[in-house]
């Protein structure tokens, strides 16, 4: 659905994007991970055809993004809050409706159905700007919805927000999902990543680092389990493959008293992969 | 004290950091200071205000009175052959008036009690009342100065006073009364003007003043002094140069300040886009039109278009509202819409440049305008270009409130034709033009 080859992008001495090949499959979330100023925006910019890569080739469904007609079959929801805060919601779903090409009925079936989609529908017709943060973010949502596009581009969709409007977000990604659409999904956080994702591709430095399922990616990269203990004979931290192996061992030599057993995670395999944190 | 220095080292250091409120706070007040420190004072002293004059007496007192104008170095004269052509300039604004000294004016200077001749005629530019009123009273100081010298040579006022009573007494047509009247007033006047001499003579050296003093003669002075009065040595007519096919009526004071009030709604509407333009960007809606099916053109042409239709409205209110509440007429509404659309479009280009220009809002209103204030100042806006330097008024050529000012004028009160219209237009067409597709290159290279 989304392929990126080769694709380079220089902003001076600075490579945002640095050989980037990638396939983003029909139908699947694809997780963009990786800290701020990995890249992540700059590759969905590209994607979009806002940006022009310097050397490599994007292509949408197998044509360049940068033919306006083809800019019709993708949604984005920018980091930034893009929408007229002195619209309401919505005026703002149905201006950008109409700018994809959207008239009459079909505009107002659609504005309605994205809308009631985000939950915004009994706030439609305040003004954008005195929608919370949590709002806003689902305002930008519909707005990338409203022309039904194949393919979505959310850059980092949950920032700012608060937990009830997070989570009302998941359930919209994953509605949306099942529906059959292409997502791609930037984040730095890993657990929205593990969460949402069917495949993350962690970045760094505009370098594409592992793509994989997030199990896949976990045991390739993420290294053994850590089982930290309280015992008889003091505390014991021990890295292991088999941790109820250990948890026994541990029980029957040194006299167990309390444990933890930490699993490896995406943060864990960013730190494998790159030597520092993802919050870094 | 510790925090309250830290606090005041933070925003000083924000303050040079924030290139825009830098330049804000040291840099304008500084170019504005300047510029309008030299249009105040000028290169040459005071500016001289550009006349044109005809001679149509071609005597020597013409020659004298218009020669008296230059040397007061307050007029730069041009000479005309043409009332027409004088006229002409002074309607198209390329001079502030025209004088034209009448045939016969030599010889009423000569025999200043009893030829008339047609009265000095004074062309002004309605929007140049200052001036024109200056030239009036420099005219007047100019044929009195004249009559004071005269004064200062008795002899030859004598002769021209027994001319005149010699063609009083040959004149069929004057009654008997009025003969007599004349007569008599001017045989007074030769004979006072007799005593002069020796009046002059005891002013140089008062101390023969006292036997001379208890003559007669300065009694019938004084006993006679109506004999004179109603007289006036020149009468100067003036005409408000408007090209309105009447000649008589001159333009409404509204018709003057409209144009220049169109070109401040033009500034503020221009500003008012721009600075929605680096909205949109800062706010990223701009991003996502860019990313919906439609072309940057688009995006960019349906601003330039909000931002068209808006100044042609608000331009379109305010001359609705000369017409309705002030009864400014423009003698060619058709030519009034191609200044009007020539100015938006302009303005409309200079936004798309502007926008560009500053990365956040308040950069962008800053700067928007800081420039659109100095083009103002250039062009006119603020005050009249006549009273700037030569030098600052060829640099007002680059500001398109002149253009639009002078177009604009030229369709409400100068009654410009289309050929006098068009270098006005094509200006600020091609202005428009040029910053719009700047502007424009500009906004799509942030985007590669």
């Amino acid at each position: 659905m989304l392929d990126f080859d080769a694709v380079v992008k220089r902003y001076g001495p600075i490579t945002a994007v640095d050989g980037l090949t990638l396939q983003v499959r029909r139908g699947e979330v694809l997780g963009l991970l990786g800290p701020n100023g990995a890249g992540k925006s700059t590759t969905v910019n590209i994607a979009v055809g806002l940006v022009r890569p310097d050397c490599g080739r994007v292509s949408v469904a197998g044509r360049d993004p940068a033919n306006p007609g083809v800019r019709g079959s993708i949604g984005i929801a920018p980091q930034a809050l893009s929408l007229y805060m002195e619209l309401t919601g919505r005026e703002n779903v149905a201006f950008f409706g109409r700018i994809q090409g959207l008239r009459g009925k079909h505009l107002a079936d659609r504005v309605g159905w994205a809308l009631d989609f985000v939950g915004l529908t009994d706030r439609q017709s305040d003004r954008a700007g005195t929608y919370s943060g949590g709002m806003k973010r689902r305002l930008n949502l519909a707005v990338a919805l409203v022309h039904d596009p194949p393919l979505l581009l959310l850059d980092e969709p949950t920032v700012g927000v608060d937990p009830q409007s997070r989570n009302a977000i998941f359930d919209n990604i994953k509605a949306l999902h099942a529906d059959g659409r292409t997502i791609v999904y930037t984040t730095h956080y890993m657990e929205e990543a593990q969460r949402l994702c069917n495949r993350v591709a962690i970045i760094d430095h505009g370098r594409l680092l592992a793509l994989d399922t997030v199990e896949s990616l976990i045991k390739t990269h993420g290294g053994d389990t850590v089982v930290t203990a309280e015992t008889d004979g003091g505390p014991v931290r021990v890295q292991t493959g088999d941790p109820l192996r250990e948890l026994r061992r541990l029980q029957d030599t040194c006299g167990l008293r309390q444990f933890h057993v930490q699993r490896p995670d995406l943060e864990q395999v960013f730190l494998n992969l790159t030597g520092r944190q993802l919050r870094d | 004290m510790n925090e309250m220095l830290a606090l005041a080292c933070k925003d000083l250091r924000l303050l040079l950091r924030d290139k825009v409120g830098f330049i804000f706070v040291f840099f304008f007040p500084l170019v504005y200071a300047i510029g309008f420190g030299l249009m105040f004072k000028g290169q040459e002293g005071p500016q001289a205000v550009p006349i044109v004059y005809v001679d149509e007496d071609g005597t020597e007192a013409s020659r004298e009175l218009l020669a008296s104008l230059g040397a007061t170095g307050d007029f730069r004269l041009t000479r005309s052959e043409d009332r027409a052509a004088a006229e002409d300039l002074v309607r198209r604004g390329r001079k502030a008036a025209y004088v034209v000294v009448p045939q016969g004016f030599g010889e009423a200077r000569r025999r200043m009690f009893f030829t008339q001749c047609a009265p000095l005629e004074l062309g002004a530019d309605p929007s140049r009342k200052a001036q024109a009123g200056m030239l009036q009273g420099l005219l007047l100081q100019s044929v009195f100065g004249g009559m004071s010298k005269a004064f200062k040579n008795p002899a030859s006022i004598r002769g021209a006073i027994q001319e005149d009573l010699e063609s009083i007494k040959a004149d069929p047509e004057l009654s008997a009364p009025k003969k007599l009247m004349l007569g008599t007033f001017l045989a007074g006047l030769d004979a006072f003007l007799a005593t002069v001499p020796s009046v002059q003579q005891l002013l140089q050296n008062p101390a023969e003043a006292e036997p001379a003093a208890g003559g007669a003669e300065p009694g019938v002075a004084r006993d006679e002094p109506a004999a004179g009065s109603g007289w006036q040595p020149l009468s100067v007519v003036i005409r408000e140069v408007t090209g309105r096919k009447t000649g008589v009526l001159p333009p409404a004071t509204f018709a003057i300040t409209f144009p220049q009030s169109i070109s401040w709604a033009l500034i503020g509407c221009a500003a008012a886009f721009a600075i929605s333009i680096v909205a949109e960007r800062s706010g990223g809606t701009l991003l996502r039109l860019q990313t919906a099916p439609v072309s940057r053109g688009h995006v960019l042409g349906g601003k330039a278009l909000a931002c068209f239709l808006t100044t042609v409205a608000a331009s379109g209110l305010l001359l609705v509202v000369a017409r309705v509440a002030f009864g400014v007429e423009p003698q060619s509404w058709l030519l009034l819409a191609l200044a009007v659309v020539s100015s938006c479009a302009c303005f409309v280009g200079i936004m798309m440049l502007l926008s560009v220009i500053g990365r956040t809002e308040a950069a962008a209103a800053g700067i928007g305008w800081a420039v659109m204030l100095v083009l103002a100042m250039l062009g006119g806006g603020m005050m009249p270009r006549d009273f700037m330097p030569g030098f600052m008024k060829t640099i007002s050529h680059v500001s398109p409130v002149k253009w639009a000012i002078q177009a604009m004028e030229g369709a409400i009160w100068r009654g410009f034709g289309p050929s006098e219209m068009l270098p006005a237009c094509a200006i600020l067409l091609t202005l428009g033009l040029a910053t719009f597709l700047v502007g424009a290159r500009m906004i799509r290279a942030e985007g590669a």
